[in-house]
């Protein structure tokens, strides 16, 4: 939640395209009911990316920015974009375990931190207490832990996530490079399904999300909608299998995106949508691929001079 | 599929005696087991006395009276007396009948806890009992029963009365049961002092409920002490009360949840209360049960000191104590059960609460040391009321603005070689250690970090 020395979040190109997409996700709950019924909770440190872009694309106006950092409080409550934005100061811990949740509400907490027992516990608050029809979601670090021999690795995750939460099986090969990003998402898979559980209201977890992404450190975001009973039937009304972003399962969206020129980018648009060959002068093959996944969200950036 | 095309022998799948003695005491522990027959008493007295009753208190008058020594057990007790064809038919039945007629919010249950604790304490027990309107004496010697091969399984009366008439006053009527050819390792416990001390505190805590209703309960000659729950309460902290109802197999059970902070800091004592019918069945529970360290391997805290100002109270009450989910011994709960689940949904979010609140408490003391910071002060100025004054709140309540954070000044503390701080010293140009330590420290990151 802290970001003092971190890079600046308005100009990371893969998050940016992963909300891009994660708001078009989020546009197929409208299916369920108005989406301007819905309230967010997240960490807007004290650029509030999230909450300007889910209030100008998804009309929610009820927002609660939560920030543990006594230091960023009086910058946060100064930068916060709108009125309806709540900054509430302390440990997300407390704050979900006390929130009045009183509609449907997206919780998008957004770690800079690998997994840990900490996050779980929020994850567990959560799923424990959102009302139906909310969307869950986590964004944690999946960079492997740094240690001298790779056979650490799952010492270093059982000390992070607790022992029983590591899958059954996990290797510590299973935690080198981008693979450790498929093990935590499997971790916040079981203990949302475990909290959800536990609810009387014979709730249901499905996930929408998978994101892997890079702007530096490797990232994973995943999450999902938590259904009572009577609401699991709705699920089918949202059609989430008509948009880009949706992954119900390890099957993930990895989003690396190649530097391009602005030249590079007309020139590929002009040829798209298109499933054949792009032409891309000394453009590689992955590099046209990545472009063509996700250049309808591809940023433009240019240093303005205010 | 029920269609028999040939005729087989029967196989012969009856229990020994002596299994079933050896198998029904060992998972109990024998305090407990003598704890389950003060169940009975209480059940006595609740059947005696239902809560339209005039008494006031409902159980004045009423007292269960244990004696321990290491030549015999006794427990006596006034509080209605056991029915001489309710003894016939039941009480003496290994296991509920499904007929079994029950007592309203009883605390006992599972039929075996009465016979349990009398093989578990000694080989010749003796049951009298004089009800309303019959009477009975039981005189068992565990080990010619053991032999005698009748099947079904029997017991002898040695008196028995069907009906007593005009009818016994209710001061009058009484049960005691005595053991004695107590098992050797039985009667070495009962000469201990502590053990006799741990009974007492155990019946305090346990059975409480019903001694605020004004049941008194003696062990060899002394009153115990009740042990009553409370939680500190003041106009900006205010503990969390929840009461809801859920449905168990087409029947109500009630739950009633507290948390917050006791005014004592006892680590014993700190950690989650579970009454099943105001019986306390879990007491003082740091574990995975009550939520602590999740089973994630901690999404909620491991219990830690700094959380022995902690307590919780979970109340399950139900008409029909079936419902409950309370184990044999009555000392767990099934967390598989729907009740528990109801219940612990809410402790974990409760305990959430409460042990944030710690924190930042404890987190206050290294700006604020000797508890002078708002919120350990709020904390000291807060005072213990029992659970019936504790307002309904859907969450644990603070209401006191934090102090502002005192920036923490770490000290560093290490050893160099002498002649190379000489150097050093000499190079920067200062005199004192302090001063070279603080300057290489700022060298480092002006180069590095910054």
């Amino acid at each position: 939640m802290s970001r003092g020395r971190g890079p600046d979040y308005r100009i990371r190109p893969a998050k940016h395209v992963e909300r891009q997409m994660i708001l078009d996700v989020l546009r197929r709950l409208s299916a369920l009911g108005p989406l301007s019924e819905y309230a967010y909770v997240g960490f807007g440190a004290e650029y509030f990316v999230d909450f300007t872009l889910f209030h100008k694309g998804l009309g929610i106006a009820e927002m609660t920015s939560i920030e543990s950092a006594a230091s960023l409080i009086e910058r946060c409550e100064f930068n916060k974009p709108y009125d309806s934005v709540t900054v509430l100061e302390g440990r997300s811990s407390e704050h979900f375990a006390k929130i009045d949740f009183l509609g449907p509400t997206v919780a998008w907490p957004d770690y800079t931190e690998r997994l840990d027992k900490q996050q779980l516990g929020d994850l567990d608050m959560l799923a424990l207490r959102l009302p139906s029809r909310s969307v869950l979601m986590a964004t944690v670090n999946a960079e492997p832990d740094k240690c001298d021999q790779p056979s650490d690795l799952l010492k270093l995750l059982e000390e992070r996530v607790g022992p029983n939460s590591v899958p059954h099986g996990t290797k510590s090969a299973d935690l080198i490079g981008w693979n450790s990003s498929g093990v935590s998402r499997e971790i916040i898979d079981a203990q949302i399904k475990k909290s959800v559980a536990l609810r009387d209201d014979g709730a249901k977890y499905f996930q929408l999300v998978n994101f892997q992404y890079r702007d530096g450190q490797r990232m994973l975001t995943v999450g999902g909608i938590v259904l009572s009973a009577a609401d699991t039937d709705s699920f089918g009304l949202c059609r989430f299998d008509t948009v880009d972003g949706y992954r119900p399962d390890v099957d993930h969206v990895r989003i690396v995106l190649p530097q391009l020129t602005a030249r590079e980018m007309a020139h590929l648009d002009t040829q798209l949508p298109c499933e054949d060959d792009l032409d891309g002068p000394g453009l590689k093959e992955s590099e046209l691929d990545a472009y063509r996944s996700y250049y309808r969200w591809y940023p433009r950036y240019a240093l303005v001079d205010l | 599929m029920a269609k028999k095309t040939k005729q087989f022998p029967k196989i012969d799948a009856n229990p020994t005696k002596t299994f079933f003695i050896s198998m029904l005491v060992r998972d109990i522990d024998l305090l407990d087991s003598i704890i389950d027959l003060v169940d009975n008493s209480v059940d006595g007295a609740r059947s005696l006395r239902p809560k339209t009753t005039k008494s006031s208190p409902r159980y004045k008058g009423l007292v269960v009276e244990l004696t321990l020594n290491e030549n015999e057990f006794r427990i006596e007790d006034n509080c209605g007396g056991i029915a001489a064809d309710h003894a016939q038919h039941y009480v003496f039945n290994f296991g509920r009948k499904p007929d079994y007629p029950t007592v309203s919010e009883s605390v006992g249950q599972f039929g075996v806890g009465m016979k349990r604790a009398l093989f578990k304490i000694g080989k010749h027990f003796r049951i009298e009992s004089r009800a309303e309107e019959s009477a009975f004496v039981v005189d068992v010697d565990v080990p010619s029963w053991q032999k005698s091969p009748e099947n079904p399984w029997e017991f002898d009366f040695d008196e028995y009365e069907p009906s007593i008439d005009p009818p016994t006053d209710e001061t009058d009527r009484f049960t005691n049961v005595i053991v004695n050819d107590l098992h050797p390792a039985v009667a070495a416990q009962f000469k201990l002092d502590h053990v006799i001390n741990h009974l007492s505190t155990m019946l305090g805590a346990q059975h409480q409920a019903s001694m605020e209703l004004g049941l008194d309960i003696l062990v060899n000659g002394s009153s115990v002490a009740r042990r009553t729950p409370s939680l500190v309460q003041s106009q900006v902290i205010k503990p969390l009360r929840v009461a809801s109802t859920v449905d168990v197999d087409g029947s109500d059970v009630e739950i009633e949840v507290f948390a917050g902070l006791a005014e004592s800091g006892q680590r014993e004592l700190a950690g989650w209360y579970i009454y099943c019918n105001d019986r306390l069945v879990v007491g003082a529970d740091k574990t995975e049960l009550t939520g602590w360290g999740r089973t994630g391997g901690g999404t909620l805290p491991e219990y830690h000191p700094e959380f022995r100002k902690f307590r919780g109270y979970v109340f399950l009450s139900a008409e029909d104590a079936s419902k409950l989910p309370w184990n044999t011994t009555k000392t767990s709960v099934d967390t598989n059960s729907v009740a528990y689940s109801h219940a612990l949904r809410q402790m974990i979010v409760a305990m959430q609460q409460v042990l944030g609140f710690i924190t930042d408490a404890d987190k206050e003391l290294e700006s604020y040391p000797k508890r002078g910071g708002p919120l350990n002060k709020a904390i000291a100025a807060a005072e213990a009321v029992g659970l019936d004054e504790v307002e309904p709140a859907p969450k644990f309540i603070t209401d006191i603005a934090p102090a502002p954070v005192k920036k923490k000044q770490p000290t560093i503390n290490y050893k160099v070689d002498a002649d190379k701080l000489e150097e050093v010293k000499d190079e920067i140009g200062v005199s004192s250690n302090k001063e070279a330590g603080l300057a290489t420290f700022n060298y480092y990151y002006s180069a590095v970090i910054e």
